[in-house]
């Protein structure tokens, strides 16, 4: 008996057996791009998540507070002297601040300058090591006229970046130390223009002549409406072979016990 | 039901404790589950909270290492037995 081999087409191409796998990859694919060109939808899923983003901070809050609880008990007392040592001393800067920035206001008066921008405060619903480093989320947004390129403020001196990114509610801080961010800023004490790259956590870093005048403990300030310290130099290399000098900075406080933060809007004159 | 469930894990684990997690969510939703195109949406989702930067591969990080995930599973789906755990 003789049978007749039947040929079956088995071998597709990988197209030709995955088409509809294709198909539904192509049409997520769409919907993602819908997702992300849309920003009210982005606002709205940004809103949704916030309070598991203020979850996460408490989470935080209380996992960083445990080793506390097991610190030894003359430690904690010596603690407490020196806070309240440094209390006092706060309290006497505070009376010598409140007379400088009412002399300040007088003199801004008499000599006819624009009053100082208005202030916006906002709370810190989520830092590192929940988002990002060196970003920060707030819970100001388009709703309070938050604009990017605002500048965020820790006092009333002290700059620690700008608004990145403005949801509803919501807003992102991209600080003076996020990779690749430049600002041109000057030394304070020689006032001499630097320009100044961010390198992340927390660090930025100058490339300067190796005569440049620059010292470690220098204040780096950046000159907007009024002058804000953005850095502080923590140290400074120095390449002879080169004739370059390598100048690494920090920011001017710690981002891990930021919990409220100030945003002066950008003015465009 | 259990893919759904996973997928909004996928969403709240990385936002409350640390964006990183994603990454290795992810991946263990490939593993666990046949083409998981969830994830590419939740990486989306996750993309328009943190801010990596201003270019496109920045902006769209997440969502770029999902549907890279998910080519390679698509590849790789008739050469290995999958699990399809869930």
């Amino acid at each position: 008996m003789i049978y007749q081999i039947k040929h079956t087409n088995h071998k597709q191409n990988f197209f030709g057996r995955n088409v509809k796998a294709l198909a539904v990859f192509l049409l997520i694919i769409i919907v993602v791009f819908i997702f992300s060109a849309s920003n009210p939808l982005n606002s709205f899923v940004t809103n949704i998540f916030s309070p598991l983003l203020k979850f996460g901070g408490h989470f935080y809050e209380i996992v960083f507070q445990v080793p506390q609880s097991f610190s030894d008990k003359n430690k904690i007392l010596e603690e407490n002297k020196t806070l309240l040592q440094q209390m006092e001393n706060m309290r006497i800067s505070l009376i010598d601040h409140e007379f400088i920035k009412s002399e300040n206001d007088r003199l801004r008066q008499e000599l006819g300058l624009r009053p100082a921008g208005k202030i916006i405060g906002a709370e810190v619903i989520a830092k590192y090591p929940q988002i990002p480093l060196d970003s920060l989320l707030i819970d100001r947004g388009a709703t309070d006229s938050l604009n990017n390129g605002d500048l965020v403020l820790v006092g009333e001196r002290v700059l620690i970046g700008k608004v990145a990114k403005v949801s509803k509610n919501m807003a992102t801080v991209v600080l003076s130390s996020f990779p690749d961010v430049v600002s041109y800023v000057y030394v304070e004490r020689t006032n001499e223009p630097l320009e100044i790259k961010g390198i992340g956590g927390g660090s930025m870093q100058a490339r300067v002549p190796i005569d440049f005048d620059i010292a470690v403990g220098d204040k780096i300030l950046l000159q907007s409406s009024r002058a804000y310290i953005t850095a502080v130099v923590g140290a400074v290399e120095e390449n002879h072979q080169s004739g370059f000098k390598n100048v690494l900075m920090s920011l001017p406080t710690n981002i891990a016990k930021t919990g409220v933060v100030f945003i002066e809007p950008l003015i465009n004159e | 039901m259990y893919r759904a469930l996973y997928f909004l894990t996928i969403i709240f684990i990385p936002i409350i404790f640390g964006w990183w997690l994603f990454f290795p969510m992810a991946l263990f939703f490939v593993y666990l589950a046949k083409l998981p195109y969830e994830v590419i949406v939740a990486g989306a989702i996750l993309d328009s909270i943190y801010y990596f930067g201003d270019g496109i591969t920045e902006r769209h990080g997440l969502a770029i290492f999902s549907a890279l995930i998910i080519i390679a599973a698509l590849f790789l789906s008739d050469r290995i037995n999958w699990r399809k755990t869930i």
